[in-house]
C-alpha cells in the first residue's frame, strides 16, 4: 500500500484526522533544526556516571563515543554536525551540587512532593546542565570550550537566519549558565575574551542582554533575594503564557523555564517548544530506528516529570502511534477498535476542566466500554472494573479514573496486535510520513528496502526452477519443490547465487549494533557475549571461506575440481560487483589459503576469463597502502548497497583504542574518541541500505547451513587431491 | 643511533612483515614499541590505522619493514591468507602467561609453513616476559620447539622494552637480502600512503 492510501483512509475518517491534524499543527511551529546541542546535553544527563573517584566512567566514555557518531538524520544533517560539533565546558567545583541533584532523582518519593511541578522541571532540566558541563569539562580545557562557543556563535552565512539565531541564543544561554553557576571557571583572560565577545555581537540584542542581565545576578551575592526574584518571574510568565497566548500549563511551565535562564522580556516564548518538539520526534525516529523501546504511559525517557493532566507530550506521542494504528487497522477490517476507541476518549476525558461535564463524560465512557453489555466492550479485570464502578456510581469524576484500566489496556495493546504492528514496514512508512510533516525532516530508515523501487530485479532460474509461484508478501520464492532433482549448485547462475549470498550476508550486517563494536569486545572471549550479532557475523564470514574450500576439496577428479573453482571465482567477482565485498574477500581470502592455493593443477585448468577475475579480484583487495583500493571503493558508494568487509573496521577500531593514549594529561583524549565514533558511523552508515533481492528460498536455505571444516581436515583433504611431488600424469 | 644523510643509500629494501597471533598477545604493543619508540605526549595523540612502516639499517643496507598488524582480526580465522603471502616475514606471537595463546601460535606456524611457496622467516616472540610471576609457557618449552621448527625465537616485553629492538634486528638478518633488493629495483615507484601520519619515523630510533 502506498502512502498516499493511509493519507486517504485518514481523511476519510474526520475525526481521526482532526485529531491528527490539532497533534500536527502543535508540532509544526518554528521547529527548530539546532538539534545536536539539545542531544548532547540529553546525552550527558541520561548516560553520565561516575566511579568511585570522581571520573567519568568507562561506560560513559563508550556512550560518548557511541554520541559523537548520531543517528542519521539526512546526510547533509549528519555533515553538519560534524562539522559543527560544539563544545561546552564547566569545570565543577563543588561536586556534592551534582550528588544531591542526582540524590533527587534516586528518591523521587522523598523530594518531589515538596515541590511544585514547576522547580520539579527546573531542578531537573538544571541538573543535566550541570552533568553536561561536568562531563565535558574531562575532554577538555574550559578556555578550548569558551573558544569553541565563540566559534559556534559565528553561524556561517549560508544558514538559514532563524536557525543560525537559534544557535546562537543557545551559546549564550550556555555560557550565561556558566558563568553565573560557576565563575570560578573564567580566568580573567577569559572574562576579557568574553568581553570582546559580547561587545563584538552587540547588535544581537539578546547576548547582550543576555550577557548584562548574568553579570548583574553575577555581582549580586544575596542568593536568596536570588532566588525569590525568579520565582516571581516564573510565575508571572507561566500566568501570562496561560492566558495571553492559550497555551497549556505543561507547555507554559516549559516555556517559563526556559525564559527564567534566558533575560526577561524575551520575546520569544514559542523557544521551549521546539524542546517538545524535538523531544517528541528524537524520540519517535529513535523508535522507528528500533535503537529504542520505551512506554509512552511511563514517564517518558528523559523524566520530564509532571502532573499527569500535563503529560500532553507523551500522550501527543501515544495519539500519533495510534492513529497511524488505527489507519492500519482500517485497512485490515479489524474489529478490535475498542482499546482504541477507549484510550482516546479517556484522553479527552482528562482533559475535561469543568467537575460536571467531567463527571457525565465518566458515565459515558463506563457505558460504552466497561458495562457487561457495552457495544465496545474492553478486556479489564474484575477488581479494576469493580473499583470504577463504585467511583462512577458515586459520581466521583477524577481525572485519573479510568487511569489504571488504560495503562492496562495500553501495555495489551503493547504486547499484542499494536506490537506486531509496530515492527511492520507499514508503520515505519507512515512513521515517515508524520515525522516529515511535522517537523520538516525527511529521515532514511535503516534497512528498509528502497520503498519507492518495485523494480525488484527478476531472479535468474535454472530450468528445474520453472514451477515458480507468486511472491509473497516479504519478496520471497517459493519454490514448489526443494532444488530440484538433476538442478545442482553448480547450475545455477552466478549472478544469483551472488545475491542469495548477499541477501544473507547482509541480514546478519544489519543487526550489527553500534555498541558492539566498542572496546573490542570481538576479540575477547570473555566479552563476546556483548556482540553476539556481530560475532555472527564474523563466523558467516569464516563458513563463506569454508564452503568454497570444502565444495572444491571435496571433487576428487581435478576436472572437477576446476569447475567448481572456477564457480567460486565468479560468485566472489560477481558478489565484488553487488558491493558485497564481505563475502567476495571471504571467498578471495580461501581462494588463498594453504589447502586451496596449492592445487597447482585445479588452477591450471581455470579458463583465460576466469584468471582474469581472479587477477581483478586480487588487485582489488590488495592490502598495499591499508587496502587503498578497497576504502576508496567503499569510500564511493554512490548509493549502492554495500556489505563492507568487516576486518578492516575492526582493525582500524583496535588500533585507535589500542595505539593511543585514552588519557592526555588526566583529559579524556577527545580525538581519539572522535576517530573511533567516525568508523562507528562509516560501517552503520552501510546499514541504511539494503538489497532489492528476492529471496529464493531452497537457494537461500541451501546457502543458509554451510559446511563446516577445520583447516587440519582441509590440508588432508588438499593433499589427499594433489598429494606433494605428484606427477601431473597421476592426477585424475 | 645512525642517521643515514647520504641519499645515494636512501634507496629501502621493502620487507613485507605480517603480525600473527591471539587477540590481546600484545601484538600491537610490539610494534607500537618497535615503531614508536620516541612516543611522547600531546604530540598527534592518535594513530589512525594498523599498517607502520619502520626503517632499520642491516649490513648497509636500508630495510624498510611494512608491518602488518592484524589486532582486531583475529576472529576472521580464513583471512590470514591475504596477510601471509607475499609476505617475506612473520612474527607469531603468543603470552607467556597464556599456554593457549602458545597453542594457538603454534597452529599459525604450522600454517605459515604449509605455504611452502615462500621463502618466509617466521620468529616466535613469547610476549608479556615481563610478568614472570603468572608464566604458563616454559622458555625451555618454546625454545626447543622454535629449533625444532626452525624458527628466531625470543622471549619480549613490549613493556618494559625488553628484545624489541632485538627481535626486528635478528629478522633482519635473517632476510636474504640480496635477492630482494635486486628484485624491488623495478617495484620502488610504489609510493604508500600515509594513513598513519607518523609512518615514516624517524630511522634513527631503530638501534640495529
Amino acid at each position: 500500500m502506498e502512502l498516499s492510501d493511509f493519507e486517504n483512509i485518514l481523511k476519510s475518517n474526520q475525526t481521526l484526522y482532526n485529531v491528527c491534524d490539532e497533534v500536527f499543527e502543535e508540532l509544526n511551529m518554528d521547529w527548530e533544526k539546532d538539534v545536536h546541542v539539545w542531544d548532547e546535553i540529553w546525552f550527558m544527563e541520561e548516560t553520565v556516571t561516575k566511579d568511585n573517584n570522581g571520573e567519568v566512567s568507562t561506560a560513559s566514555i563508550n556512550r560518548m563515543v557511541e554520541v559523537l557518531a548520531p543517528p542519521s538524520f539526512s546526510d547533509s544533517d549528519r555533515n553538519r554536525r560534524r562539522t559543527e560539533s560544539s563544545g561546552n565546558s564547566y569545570k565543577l567545583k563543588n561536586t556534592s551540587t551534582i550528588e544531591r541533584k542526582m540524590g533527587i532523582n534516586e528518591n523521587p518519593n522523598q523530594t518531589e512532593e515538596k515541590l511544585s511541578p514547576i522547580q520539579k522541571i527546573a531542578d531537573k532540566l538544571e541538573r543535566f546542565k550541570v552533568v553536561f558541563f561536568f562531563t565535558y569539562k574531562h575532554f577538555t580545557t574550559a578556555e578550548v570550550i569558551l573558544k569553541k562557543l565563540f566559534q559556534r556563535f559565528e553561524v556561517p552565512s549560508f544558514v538559514d537566519t532563524n536557525i543560525g539565531f537559534n544557535i546562537q541564543n543557545k551559546v549564550v544561554e550556555n555560557i550565561r549558565y556558566w558563568l553565573h553557576a560557576h565563575p570560578k571557571d573564567f580566568t580573567n583572560q577569559m572574562l576579557r575574551d568574553l568581553e570582546d565577545f559580547t561587545t563584538k555581537n552587540m547588535n544581537s540584542p539578546l547576548s547582550s542582554l543576555a550577557l548584562k542581565n548574568t553579570s548583574a545576578i553575577f555581582e549580586s551575592d544575596d542568593e536568596e533575594e536570588k532566588e525569590s526574584g525568579i520565582n516571581d518571574n516564573i510565575n508571572e510568565y507561566v500566568q501570562k503564557m496561560k492566558h495571553e497566548l492559550h497555551l497549556s500549563p505543561y507547555e507554559s511551565y516549559v516555556n517559563t523555564y526556559f525564559l527564567t535562564f534566558s533575560v526577561p522580556g524575551y520575546k520569544n516564548p514559542r523557544k521551549a517548544l521546539s524542546f517538545c518538539q524535538h523531544l517528541l520526534s528524537s524520540q519517535l525516529i529513535a523508535k522507528i530506528n528500533g535503537q529504542m523501546e520505551f512506554s509512552p504511559l511511563q514517564t517518558d525517557i528523559y523524566q520530564i516529570k509532571v502532573d499527569e493532566k500535563d503529560t500532553l507530550l507523551t500522550l501527543n506521542m501515544i495519539l500519533c502511534e495510534l492513529n497511524i494504528y488505527s489507519s492500519y487497522l482500517a485497512t485490515v477490517e479489524d474489529d478490535s477498535k475498542s482499546p482504541i476507541l477507549f484510550l482516546k476518549d479517556v484522553h479527552d476525558f482528562k482533559g475535561i476542566n469543568d467537575v460536571k461535564t467531567r463527571g457525565e463524560e465518566a458515565n459515558t465512557i463506563y457505558e460504552k466500554y466497561l458495562t457487561k453489555t457495552s457495544k465496545f466492550k474492553i478486556n479489564v479485570d474484575e477488581k479494576i472494573l469493580k473499583g470504577i464502578e463504585s467511583l462512577v456510581k458515586q459520581s466521583v469524576a477524577d481525572p485519573a479514573l479510568f487511569d489504571e484500566a488504560r495503562n492496562k489496556i495500553y501495555y495489551e495493546l503493547m504486547n499484542g496486535s499494536y506490537a506486531q504492528f509496530m515492527i511492520t514496514k507499514q508503520f515505519k512508512d507512515l512513521s515517515v510520513w508524520y515525522l516529515k510533516k511535522m517537523t520538516g525532516y525527511s529521515i532514511r530508515l535503516p534497512c528498509s528496502r528502497n520503498v519507492n523501487s518495485k523494480n525488484y530485479p527478476d531472479p535468474i532460474l535454472p530450468k528445474g526452477f520453472h514451477e515458480i509461484t507468486k511472491l509473497n508478501k516479504n519478496m520471497t520464492l517459493k519454490v514448489n519443490r526443494e532444488l530440484a532433482p538433476g538442478v545442482q549448485f553448480i547450475d545455477i547462475d552466478d549472478v544469483e547465487l551472488a545475491r542469495q549470498m548477499a541477501i544473507i550476508a547482509f541480514d546478519l550486517f544489519v543487526k550489527i549494533q553500534r555498541s558492539e563494536l566498542l572496546h573490542q569486545a570481538w576479540s575477547k572471549p570473555k566479552l563476546q557475549h556483548e556482540a553476539p550479532n556481530l560475532m555472527a557475523f564474523i563466523n558467516r564470514f569464516n563458513s563463506e571461506s569454508a564452503f568454497l574450500a570444502v565444495s572444491i576439496l571435496s571433487n576428487t577428479r581435478v576436472k572437477a575440481r576446476a569447475k567448481v573453482m572456477d564457480k567460486f571465482i565468479r560468485i566472489a567477482y560477481q558478489s565484488k560487483v553487488l558491493r558485497n565485498y564481505s563475502t567476495a574477500f571471504a571467498l578471495l581470502s580461501a581462494l588463498n589459503s594453504a589447502s586451496v592455493n596449492r592445487l597447482k593443477h585445479t588452477k591450471n585448468l581455470l579458463p583465460k576469463p576466469t584468471l582474469q577475475m581472479l587477477n581483478e579480484l586480487e588487485s582489488f583487495f590488495i592490502s598495499n597502502n591499508n587496502y587503498k583500493t578497497l576504502r576508496d571503493a567503499l569510500a564511493n558508494s554512490d548509493n549502492q548497497p554495500t556489505i563492507p568487509s568487516m576486518a578492516i573496521y575492526l582493525q582500524d577500531l583496535t588500533f585507535i583504542e589500542d595505539g593511543n593514549p585514552s588519557k592526555v594529561k588526566d583529559l579524556i583524549n577527545f580525538e581519539q574518541k572522535r576517530q573511533m565514533a567516525n568508523v562507528l558511523s562509516t560501517i552503520l552508515s552501510f546499514q541504511e541500505l539494503s538489497y532489492n533481492f528476492i529471496k529464493i528460498i531452497p537457494l537461500n536455505n541451501l546457502l543458509q547451513r554451510l559446511p563446516v571444516a577445520n583447516e587440519n581436515q582441509l590440508y588432508q583433504m588438499s593433499l589427499a587431491c594433489e598429494p606433494r611431488g605428484a606427477d601431473p600424469s597421476s592426477i585424475l | 643511533m645512525e642517521m643515514i644523510s647520504s641519499p645515494s643509500m636512501l634507496k629501502p629494501i621493502q620487507i613485507k612483515l605480517v603480525l600473527l597471533g591471539e587477540a590481546a598477545v600484545g601484538k600491537s604493543s610490539l610494534v607500537l614499541r618497535f615503531v614508536n619508540n620516541d612516543y611522547q605526549e600531546n604530540k598527534e595523540p592518535t594513530i589512525g590505522a594498523a599498517f607502520l612502516t619502520q626503517k632499520c639499517k642491516v649490513q648497509d643496507k636500508i630495510i624498510k619493514f611494512e608491518i602488518w598488524d592484524t589486532a582486531g582480526q583475529e576472529r576472521f580465522h580464513s583471512l590470514a591468507p591475504m596477510y601471509y603471502r607475499n609476505a617475506q616475514a612473520a612474527i607469531v606471537v603468543y603470552d607467556i602467561t597464556n599456554s593457549d595463546s602458545f597453542d594457538r601460535a603454534k597452529s599459525w606456524v604450522k600454517e605459515l609453513q604449509r605455504q611452502a611457496t615462500n621463502e618466509i622467516v617466521v620468529a616466535l616472540a613469547g610476549n608479556k616476559c615481563d610478568l614472570h610471576d603468572s608464566r604458563q609457557v616454559e622458555s625451555e618449552v618454546a625454545s626447543s620447539y622454535s629449533s625444532e621448527k626452525g624458527l628466531l625465537f625470543l622471549e619480549t616485553s613490549a613493556k618494559e622494552n625488553e628484545n624489541v629492538n632485538h627481535l626486528f634486528k635478528e629478522i633482519a638478518k635473517k632476510l636474504p637480502l640480496e635477492s630482494f633488493s635486486k628484485k624491488q629495483v623495478e617495484e620502488q615507484t610504489q609510493n604508500s600512503i600515509n594513513i598513519t601520519r607518523r609512518q615514516d619515523s624517524s630511522i634513527s630510533q631503530c638501534s640495529c
